[in-house]
């Protein structure tokens, strides 16, 4: 406390009130679809990468990640992996040709060659499901860390979160979410730098009296900086890696940022700033951050509460880290940020499922591409408010449940039901319009059936003592059905559609290196 | 315009070289990333103990921590490298596509 008035909830009221002067600006320059859905194409190639890794940096992931290495050490190396990997994939195979294709959402692009309104259907389903799953797990989370944080109570921080991205989205369209996304970026990149340095400072930026610290109070001593902590086995190692990885280079909200920078260039330029971004911030959360929770947090009685367990959980470490090492104001920056990086995740996913419902399905497929910019903008806004809506209700009737699966019934379904299709759209000449919709289909029920029949569900929630089904994330499983399902389908579809399904293929390998600007009008 | 409308002239000598360069490019890099990750991530289960040999700091800086930091380093420079390859080798390229389809 510092002169009656809480540091956080100043910082509080501040990020609300940038956040919304934001979308104040955007809102005045968002009234066309363009603009809506890709904010004019408007947006540069550095700056869509900052928005990229804010897109990627939720608040549960950061605090999660800080947790994990707090509680397991080593292993959690896999979670740090991911970024520069999934990057990687984006701009080798993805991320200019994306640009050179589509409009506004993913869907634009495999519907070019396949089937339009059954492409349009399934990847808007599976868009709607993954994002919406993401969005009530984040919603939870949001409640949960603004109560701990700034003494809200969660019904109230949920309906604040909810209302706030609902406004974004709905006034300010793509560019005030991008805005929102490079804002919370910059200042979580600032937080983890400062956070960073006085974790080192503490031992006089001696790394090795880091380490050591950390080693002396943990219980795995030494075997904190070696493998073994979470007793993976190779299937479950490799089926997390792939479900995180696939699972963001298909998720709908982040492909969709491709689409608001001017060209190709800027696409590659963009998945370039954004490997980089993310995969310092969590170079710096797992090598220092992680480790200097271990030996500054760790049995300190300050952060126990009676039961003996960290207060607010394992996933707090990082801000009581920032307590300890920078004092009540650094607490409330760091705080802030948090809270920053929650609203701009949700935005992102509302946008992505809002344009699911406005694009993909009212537009495309109910009216055939044509009802009119305005009409289109409009269902957007009202897609906006209604998911806003389920995902506050959502968010409150998930209360104080653990919603672990829903992360991980999100990433499969995007890993497993998008991606193939994405993939093959682009690089496949043999795919067919029923080899697409067959084997995305398998592989999105084939990705909740699996969730539902594994430790997540299965034991955690439904009671049951053994899993049927005995991996978390079941990436390698789920993504090898989708993608024997393709081929299978596609190669004995003798369809007319099929035939002319093929010969797009030579159309839009031409479109996704050329960009549309070869074609005549 | 709907993409059956469109007929582009694919089978041009300079579009083909594109099309090959580009996904040569892509395969190589994909594979430079993927190979060691993969490779790593098996190595946590079934070689952990080699994981954990000491580099020094008298065991705090073993080699699963010291390797997995220069495996996301070396990942982020590789799309870095990317990135300059496409504008190098491939950007060239493709002006010269719609060069001859100016001609």
């Amino acid at each position: 406390m510092t002169g009656g008035l809480r540091v956080e909830i100043l910082f509080f009221f501040l990020i609300i009130a940038a956040t919304l002067a934001i979308t104040y600006w955007a809102a005045r320059r968002t009234n066309t679809a363009d603009s809506f859905y890709a904010a004019n194409r408007s947006i540069k190639g550095w700056q869509n990468g900052f928005a990229i890794a804010g897109d990627f940096m939720s608040a549960a992931l950061l605090l999660g990640i800080s947790g994990l290495f707090y509680s397991f050490g080593f292993d959690a190396i896999i979670y740090i992996l991911v970024p520069p990997a999934a990057f990687g994939i984006l701009l080798f195979l993805i991320a200019d040709r994306l640009r050179n294709l589509g409009r506004y959402t993913f869907t634009d692009v495999i519907s070019l060659r396949l089937g339009e309104k059954p492409a349009r259907v399934f990847a808007a389903t599976s868009t709607l499901i993954s994002a919406i799953m993401y969005l009530v797990a984040q919603m939870v989370g949001a409640g949960a860390l603004t109560q701990v944080l700034f003494g809200i109570p969660y019904g109230m921080a949920v309906t604040i979160v909810g209302v706030l991205m609902v406004l974004y989205v709905a006034f300010g369209g793509m560019l005030a979410t991008t805005w929102v996304q490079i804002t919370k970026a910059v200042l979580l990149v600032l937080g983890v730098a400062f956070l960073t340095l006085a974790t080192l400072w503490r031992f006089g930026f001696d790394l090795s009296a880091l380490y050591d610290a950390a080693a002396a109070v943990h219980p795995l001593g030494m075997g904190v900086f070696a493998p073994g902590g979470m007793n993976f086995d190779l299937i479950a190692a490799l089926s997390l890696f792939m479900a995180l990885t696939f699972g963001l280079v298909g998720s709908p909200h982040i492909l969709m940022r491709f689409f608001t920078v001017p060209d190709a260039h800027h696409a590659r330029v963009s998945a370039f700033v954004a490997s980089a971004v993310v995969s310092l911030v969590l170079l710096a959360i797992a090598y220092v951050i992680g480790y200097g929770a271990i030996a500054l947090v760790m049995g300190n009685p300050d952060f126990i509460n009676p039961s003996g367990q960290l207060i607010g959980g394992n996933n707090m470490v990082a801000i009581h880290l920032s307590r300890m090492v920078g004092g009540e104001i650094f607490f409330g920056i760091i705080a802030a940020v948090a809270f920053a990086t929650i609203l701009a995740v949700v935005a992102g996913l509302t946008l992505a499922s809002a344009s699911a419902v406005s694009h993909d399905i009212y537009a495309n497929v109910v009216h055939g591409g044509a009802p009119g910019e305005r009409k289109e903008v409009r269902v957007s806004r009202i897609a906006t408010l209604a998911i806003g809506a389920a995902s506050i209700f959502l968010g409150i009737a998930f209360a104080g449940q653990n919603i672990a699966y829903l992360v991980s019934l999100a990433l499969s379904v995007a890993a497993s039901a998008n991606f193939p299709v994405l993939l093959l759209s682009l690089y496949w000449r043999g795919l067919t319009t029923r080899g697409a919709i067959w084997g995305g289909g398998v592989g999105l029920l084939s990705a909740v059936a699996f969730v539902v029949l594994g430790p997540a569900v299965w034991v955690e929630i439904l009671g049951n003592p053994e899993p049927i089904f005995p991996y978390a994330y079941p990436g390698i499983f789920s993504m090898a059905a989708a993608f024997i399902t393709i081929w299978l389908v596609s190669t004995l579809d003798r369809s007319g559609r099929a035939a002319r399904d093929r010969e797009n293929f030579d159309r839009l390998e031409h479109r996704s290196l050329m960009g549309q600007e070869e074609e005549p009008a | 315009m709907s993409i059956e409308q469109f007929s582009p002239d694919t089978g041009k000598a300079d579009f083909a070289r594109l099309k090959q360069a580009k996904l040569r490019l892509s395969r190589r890099y994909v594979l430079a990333l993927l190979v060691p990750y993969f490779a790593f991530i098996a190595a946590i289960v079934v070689a952990p103990e080699a994981l954990g040999v000491s580099l020094g700091g008298g065991g705090l800086f073993t080699l699963g921590l010291v390797a997995s930091f220069l495996l996301i380093i070396a990942g982020v420079l590789l799309t870095g490298s990317y990135l300059r390859a496409t504008e190098r080798s491939i950007d060239p390229l493709e002006h010269e596509v719609r060069r001859g389809g100016d001609r």
